[in-house]
This record gives structure tokens, C-alpha cells and sequence, in this order.
């Protein structure tokens, strides 16, 4: 009897998240793989069209192309964070003075808003009036054109990403806090440099973080739409055309809503594989306690 | 021998830190030293406003209309956050404390939810909103929040339910406390800290959120900053860009600045949860 009514209360609070997730969540992630069997364009019929959506974007060069560009981004970009932030704790926790201002300022760099930090960066980054090329020139060196080059537009973005590395520089410095020191002192003992004490020590520990940032990062940073919509619209020559700036482009300003649907399942069908892949290989790298 | 080593390790240590530092600082010091200066001394690169146009400012509130996106962004991040809160930790209470079959299973897949990209939901919410005749409201925008609150702040606050101890639940019930009344009196008053971080989390997504309000709403009156802003650099962007620098960049660097403000003081009160918070949610 007492089960009963606590099952009844365990649902009753559920539901409101529960009734969400039915028609916000799982609902739709069917719908979307429906859709994608149809040609609709919002103000028409759908049509339904099998699996020509997805031979049409097998054989469409800019969803190539979407795929490439956004994957430069998150490979590049990612472990070079994860090394910049890797290399900022281990730098701060050695915890000199002004420990605490220097955690704050780099921290403070991750919480700008994403629009605003478009904006912000397409003054800086302007090859004429902007500040990169002003200290650049200082240094006389002669800047590029970041944002207007078909070469540097990618980059651009890249180098925003790192410089936001302050929060997954937090995480890490709780990480190495965690550490105990005991196992340094045993390995200065036995005679071990400062690198010696990183990788054999440092780096395994740190792993189940470094995994985890890894995971959330991809699937968070493969969505990547900000920085592209605001300050390229796709790029010198699709030289940043995102993956979901491509599908947003389609659903909403071409409204080919299939096609889109088409390109979202995919994303979809990737991000759970990628998942997996690097759940997966974890077993190999990823050493817990 | 290992002093001198010990010390050259410092140097280099804090040469690189002060580097970085400025690297991160410098940027934010010109933006809100420009912010005040006309768009000649922009395009001539000077420092220093002579003297500071804080007119800048009132200009972008008003006739921009910055004024009013400001108001929208507050009524969207407001509503999410208290909405969000709510679901979140009603659900929280009943994964943490409650048993019931299929518990197990519907935590798993609420976890999940976190990873499930945004643009394999956008479209039929889209349809169905238009179904509704919320597009160009804020229902379309709140009750996603509201109702299909994402598993990572149900998980949040699942972390801080944890710590609860369970002696604190028993007493309550011996005193002939329902559910309810558990989650409401006990529950709730000590998850607070989980609420705060829970809650500011919400408010940092929603604030920042541009897929949606570009989405769902078409009238100028009811864009959110981060919209109204985003248009301002769509104007000033490479694609756009003209011989003069765009007319109103002054007002889009002011506008960025006021922007920024409500993170950044919600960061400098809470930055201890932050600093070290941060890794609650996270690990285990």
C-alpha cells in the first residue's frame, strides 16, 4: 500500500518534466526523422520523397563542406583548449600570489555572451581599426585580414574558441587539486623531472576529466552557430559555413524543410556515434581511481 | 641547485600567466574605453575618448531600441529560470527521493537529454508552435524551458538533493509529512545553494540563446539582446562591409557592453560557487 502511493507521488512530480519531454524531446526527434522522407517547404504539401533527401545531400559539395569546416573547428580547436587549459592549471596550481585574480581573469573570458563576443571580435579582428593588427603592427608584423580571408576566417574562430579556455582551465585546477600530493613527493624521491611528474602522474589522474570535456565538448561544439551567423554568414566562400548553420540556412531561409530534417537526423545519428566511439575507447585511456 | 631551478620556474610561470592575462584583459579595457568614443576616433584607432560620448549609450537604449530588448531578454531569462527551477527540482525530489519502477530507466533518459543535439527538436517545435499561433510570442521560447527542461539541471540538482541527509526526510514523515509538504518545506529551503547554481546556469543559457529568438519571433518590438545585437553585427561584418566603418558601430560596442553586465555581476557575486561549484554538477 505504501508503495503504491509512493509511486503515484513519484510520477505526480515527474510529470511536468515528463510531459516535456514527450512533446518537446522525443516527439520531435521522431518527427524530424519523419520529415526527412519529405519535401516540404511550409507553404506546400508534403510530398513525400522517400530517401532522395538523403542521396541529394550525399552528392551536395556544401554539406561536404559544412561537415570539413565544422570538424577542423572541433578538432583543432578542442584539444588545443584542453591543452591550453590543461597547461594554465598546472601553471596556476602552482599556486604562486595573485593565484586568485589570474583564475578569475581567464575564467571571466568564458562567460561572455556568444553574440556579444562575435561582436567584440569583429572589431578586433577588422584589419583596419581593429586591436590584433594594431599590436600586431607594434610588433611590425603586418596583419591579416581574419575575418575577410578565405584562409583566416576558420582560424579566427578557432583562436576565439582557445581564448575562452578559462572555465575548462577551473575544472582541471579542481581536478589536479584532487591529486594527492603524496604521489609527487614519492616521485621527486625516486629522482622524476618536472615532465616525468605531468605524464606519469598528472595526465593519467586527470583523464576521467579530460574524457569528459572531450564528450560534452564535441557534441556541445559541433553545434557551432554563434560566431558563423553573426560574423560571416557562412564565410568568405563557405570558408565557415557551420554544419548547423548550413541546416538553419535550409530550413529557415530556404525553407526546404525536408532537406533539413535530412541534415539534422545525421547530426543526430553522428553525435550518439561519437559518443559511443570515445565511450568506448575510454577503457583503454581512462584510468579511475 | 633545485632553488635556482625553483625559480626560474616562477619566472617563466608568471611570464606566461601575466601574458595570457593581458591577452584576455586588454580586449575587454578597449571595448569599454571605445564604447565612449565617436566613429571617428574608432576608425583612428585612438585610445582614449576625448571627451567620453556617453551618449553612446543612451542612444542605443532609446533609438536603437536596446532599451526594450533589454526588457524581453529579462522577461525570457526570468520566466525560463523560475519556470526551469521548478520542474527541475520537483523532478530532482522525485529521482532523489522517491522509489518508484521504471525510477532507474526515465533518469537514465533524462540524463540524455543532455546530449541530444538542438537542431533535431527545432523543427517540429517550429510546426507545432505555428499549430499553436505562439510563433513571434515568448510561449514558444518559456515553455521549452518550463516543461522540457534539459537533464543536465535536473542532474544538478539531483547532486545537491544527495547531500541531504536522509535522517532529516524520516522525521518529517514520523511527523506525518506527505510528499509534498517534504518537498516543499524541507526539501526546497535546504537545496537552496543547488537552486542559486541550478538557477544561474538557466539564466547564463537563456540570456545568451540566439537560435531561438531568431527562430520564433519576427517583430522588431519583441527581440532580445542577443537578436538586436546580432543584427547590429550581421551590419558590421566582413559580408556587409563597406568602404566607411558600419554607422552605428559605436552604438553596437556600447550596446555589447551593457550587454555583458549581467553575466559579469552575476559571475563577481557568485564566483565561489563558480570557482568551485562549477565541478559539483560535473564530476560523478
Amino acid at each position: 500500500m505504501k508503495i503504491r502511493k509512493e509511486t503515484i507521488a513519484g510520477y505526480t512530480f515527474l510529470l511536468p518534466w515528463l510531459i516535456g519531454f514527450i512533446v518537446f524531446w522525443a516527439g520531435p526527434i521522431i518527427a524530424t526523422f519523419a520529415l526527412s522522407f519529405y519535401k516540404w517547404s511550409l507553404i506546400s504539401v508534403p510530398q513525400i520523397v522517400g530517401v532522395r533527401n538523403y542521396l541529394k545531400l550525399f552528392s551536395d559539395e556544401r554539406f561536404y563542406k559544412s561537415l570539413k569546416v565544422t570538424s577542423i573547428y572541433v578538432g583543432a580547436g578542442l584539444p588545443l583548449r584542453i591543452i591550453v587549459a590543461l597547461v594554465a592549471a598546472v601553471l596556476l596550481h602552482r599556486g604562486l600570489r595573485f593565484f586568485g585574480f589570474f583564475k578569475t581573469t581567464f575564467y571571466v573570458a568564458g562567460i561572455v555572451p556568444g553574440v556579444a563576443l562575435a561582436v567584440i571580435w569583429i572589431w578586433l579582428l577588422n584589419p583596419s581599426i581593429g586591436l590584433v593588427n594594431q599590436v600586431l603592427g607594434f610588433l611590425g608584423i603586418e596583419g591579416p585580414l581574419w575575418l575577410f580571408s578565405e584562409t583566416w576566417s576558420l582560424p579566427s574562430m578557432i583562436l576565439i574558441f582557445i581564448w575562452q579556455s578559462g572555465p575548462a582551465m577551473i575544472i582541471y585546477i579542481a581536478g589536479l587539486q584532487g591529486i594527492p600530493s603524496a604521489y609527487y613527493e614519492a616521485a621527486k624521491l625516486d629522482n622524476a623531472g618536472i615532465f616525468a611528474r605531468f605524464f606519469y602522474i598528472t595526465l593519467p589522474l586527470l583523464t576521467p576529466l579530460i574524457f569528459f570535456n572531450l564528450i560534452v565538448g564535441i557534441i556541445n561544439n559541433f553545434q557551432v552557430f554563434v560566431p558563423a551567423y553573426v560574423m560571416t554568414q557562412g564565410g568568405p566562400n563557405d570558408a565557415t559555413l557551420f554544419y548547423v548553420l548550413y541546416l538553419y540556412q535550409n530550413a529557415f531561409d530556404s525553407f526546404k524543410f525536408g532537406y533539413a530534417a535530412t541534415m539534422a537526423t545525421l547530426l543526430f545519428v553522428l553525435m550518439m556515434g561519437l559518443a559511443l566511439i570515445i565511450f568506448r575507447s575510454s577503457r583503454s585511456w581512462v584510468h579511475y581511481e | 641547485m633545485r632553488f635556482y631551478r625553483e625559480r626560474s620556474l616562477n619566472i617563466i610561470t608568471y611570464l606566461i600567466v601575466s601574458i595570457s592575462a593581458i591577452v584576455i584583459l586588454l580586449p575587454f579595457l578597449r571595448l569599454v574605453l571605445a564604447s565612449l568614443q565617436s566613429l571617428t576616433e574608432i576608425s583612428q584607432q585612438t585610445w582614449l575618448p576625448s571627451p567620453p560620448k556617453w551618449k553612446n549609450y543612451s542612444e542605443a537604449l532609446i533609438l536603437l531600441n536596446f532599451g526594450r530588448f533589454f526588457l524581453n531578454s529579462g522577461l525570457y531569462s526570468g520566466s525560463a529560470t523560475l519556470g526551469g527551477l521548478l520542474t527541475a527540482s520537483l523532478a530532482a525530489f522525485s529521482f532523489a527521493r522517491l522509489r518508484f519502477p521504471g525510477r532507474n530507466l526515465l533518469f537514465g533518459i533524462c540524463i540524455a537529454t543532455m546530449m541530444i543535439p538542438q537542431s533535431i527538436v527545432m523543427m517540429p517545435r517550429f510546426l507545432l508552435f505555428s499549430k499553436l499561433g505562439w510563433i513571434n510570442t515568448y510561449y514558444s521560447l518559456i515553455v521549452p524551458w518550463v516543461l522540457g527542461i534539459s537533464g543536465f539541471y535536473i542532474f544538478l540538482m539531483r547532486q545537491f538533493c544527495m547531500i541531504i541527509p536522509k535522517e532529516l526526510d524520516d522525521a518529517a514523515k514520523i511527523d506525518g509529512c506527505g510528499p509534498f509538504r517534504l518537498y516543499w518545506h524541507i526539501f526546497l529551503p535546504i537545496a537552496k545553494p543547488g537552486l542559486f547554481v541550478a538557477g544561474i546556469y538557466i539564466f547564463m543559457a537563456t540570456w545568451q540563446d540566439l537560435l531561438g529568438p531568431v527562430i520564433y519571433l519576427n517583430s522588431e518590438s519583441l527581440y532580445t539582446v542577443s537578436q538586436g545585437l546580432s543584427l547590429l553585427g550581421q551590419a558590421a561584418s566582413p559580408s556587409q562591409a563597406t568602404e566607411e566603418p558600419f554607422v552605428h558601430f559605436h552604438h553596437m560596442l556600447a550596446s555589447s557592453v551593457v550587454y555583458l553586465l549581467p553575466p559579469l555581476i552575476i559571475f563577481f557575486f557568485m564566483q565561489k560557487y563558480f570557482l568551485k561549484g562549477v565541478v559539483f554538477g560535473r564530476l560523478k
